[in-house]
């Protein structure tokens, strides 16, 4: 049960989502994995993000390393991201990405972000403590009803990395024509499957 | 030969290095191309290209050292204790043994499964006091941050402690099984040796049994998935039953943390569906009790209720009628799996047989 990143994106038709904010809580991983760890992470938050529609709300696994995106975008341009392994419940990684849309919304008037056209880092305060609080679903949302097929969570729309290439590119190959990613990056995604997924990442 | 040397004085001028890692190339973290090793907040990186030169160099290095030593060093096998006269045919000078001591630990760092280094190291830790057991402790900390998953080398830190045991500590021996286990997740390896852990002289108390269950609840919680981590909670609930009456609990007392954990899991599997790891545990829980647990309680007690038969049966037929749950199909396939199993694997305890037909 980890969440290792959240995120908000502005969504810009026929081009990539840019960047608003994002936090990362990637202890767990080895100290020299952790770079690349974050770059892979951006990246797969922001290929996500791209392909979510309006109102959608997508839940993206990638089966071999165990890992899942979940992301929303509105109607106002904002999408937001965040990234799990697969057994922390999507009902409540989908709750976490309406709360920090809301609180994105709250602190940011829409002027502000509308004009930001590269990849920027804004504050939002509440971000770090809620990346910590989440990381126990169960502490988080007590209820944890979150488990329910309620109305609202039937919608969450699963898809494989596999549906991720819109004309069969593969992750792979969209990977290594990603700015998001490093050399080191690319060869760390290229060589985790490969060590029989030691470092644990795509 | 170059990189060794640079490799042993950044070991020895850092002597608490926290993690090793490999790296693509060190342009990223400073800047600069094509360097060696890179140190970042104590942590030791060695650069991807440069492993297949220094690791050649060290092993031929160290076989022609061995060489050179003679037959003496090769056939030593660490009994020299009750005969003196032959540790003192095995005279290495300092240089030797600090030669021998980092080409070994060099080659640890790339391959932790290089037996011959192992050996030569234990052999080291039999005639010198050069390296000191907590000090190869030490070392294979930092080994295992790069090679979680090496058999040999937790194999070796076993040895280390049966030669050494002045060096064991419980309590770093469960951070390094811990933090281990996080750089790699589900690592058996990790488990085993923390199982073995506590079954060390003197460590095997009631007090350390029940604080390691509270440890593991607090990683069960957050790996749900873990099945070591589960069967690491087994063996505990069992030695608690088992050493009952050394520990001075009563049977109720045994009872009581039997059936939490049962209720702990029911738990778990209604927050989390369709985790087989928590139903496997229900399983071996379920087992145990009826096969060795209930001869020891008498039928007064109500304590007990949940571990029946029938009782299972009862919370499956809740989980089945769940249907809102996330994941119903897997789930309920796991609930009939384990259904299926209770009912095979007790049709002595006829009185709840026919339930299921009901």
């Amino acid at each position: 049960m980890y969440v290792y990143s959240i995120s908000v994106f502005k969504v810009v038709r026929g081009s990539k989502p840019v960047l608003l904010t994002i936090v990362y809580e990637v202890s767990s991983f080895g100290f020299f994995q952790r770079g690349s760890v974050k770059e892979v992470a951006l990246f797969v938050l922001r290929e996500t993000v791209e392909r979510t529609n309006i109102g959608e709300r997508v839940s993206m696994e990638h089966e071999q390393s165990k890992k899942v995106c979940h992301a929303t975008a509105d109607s106002k341009g904002l999408a937001c991201a965040v990234l799990t392994d697969s057994e922390y419940p999507g009902v409540v990684a989908h709750k976490l990405v309406r709360l920090v849309l809301e609180q994105f919304h709250q602190t940011f008037s829409e002027s502000s972000w509308k004009s930001i056209s590269a990849d920027t880092e804004l504050q939002l305060p509440s971000l770090p403590q809620l990346i910590a609080t989440y990381q126990d679903p169960h502490k988080a949302d007590p209820m944890l009803g979150l488990q329910k097929n309620l109305e609202e969570t039937i919608t969450i729309v699963k898809k494989t990395v596999q549906q991720l290439g819109e004309r069969g590119e593969k992750l792979e190959d969209i990977a290594m024509k990603s700015d998001d990613l490093s050399f080191q990056s690319k060869a760390f995604m290229q060589n985790a499957e490969r060590m029989n997924k030691c470092c644990g990442y795509l | 030969m170059e990189l060794y040397q640079k490799l042993n004085s950044l070991i020895e001028s850092n002597p608490n290095i926290k993690e090793l890692g490999l790296i693509v190339s060190t342009k990223k973290f400073d800047g600069e191309e094509e360097k060696p090793f890179l140190m970042v907040e104590n942590n030791l990186a060695v650069s991807f290209r440069f492993i297949p030169a220094i690791y050649r160099y060290c092993f031929e290095t160290l076989n022609k050292l061995l060489i050179s030593i003679g037959d003496d060093f090769r056939n030593y096998d660490g009994s020299s204790s009750n005969s003196q006269s032959q540790s003192t045919t095995i005279n290495l000078s300092d240089d030797t043994i600090l030669e021998l001591n980092h080409l070994s630990r060099a080659i640890l760092f790339v391959n932790a499964e290089n037996i011959t280094a192992l050996n030569v190291r234990k052999k080291l830790l039999c005639l010198s006091n050069y390296t000191t057991a907590e000090q190869e402790i030490k070392l294979l900390n930092l080994v295992f941050t790069k090679h979680p998953k090496s058999g040999e080398a937790w194999c070796h830190r076993r040895w280390v402690l049966n030669h050494a045991p002045h060096a064991f500590n419980l309590e770093l021996e469960l951070v390094v099984c811990k933090r281990v286990g996080e750089i790699y997740p589900r690592n058996y390896y990790a488990w085993t040796h923390r199982w073995w852990a506590l079954n060390r002289p003197n460590q095997l108390t009631c007090q350390n049994l029940i604080e390691d269950l509270n440890r593991v609840e607090k990683w069960v919680e957050r790996n749900v998935s873990d099945h070591s981590a589960y069967h690491h909670r087994y063996l505990i609930l069992v030695q608690l039953f088992k050493d009952h009456v050394v520990f001075g609990w009563t049977l109720n007392q045994v009872y009581e943390i039997w059936t939490n954990e049962m209720r702990f899991t029911d738990k778990y599997i209604h927050l989390y569906p369709a985790h087989e790891s928590l139903w496997c545990h229900k399983r071996a829980l379920y087992l145990y009790w009826n096969k060795e647990i209930i001869i020891t309680v008498t039928t007064s007690d109500d304590i007990c209720n949940i571990m029946k038969r029938s009782s299972q049966i009862e919370y499956c037929n809740q989980i089945i009628q769940d249907k809102d749950t996330s994941y119903y199909d897997d789930q309920v396939r796991f609930t009939n799996v384990y259904l299926k199993w209770i009912n095979s694997s007790s049709s002595s305890d006829s009185s709840s047989s026919n339930f299921l037909n009901k």
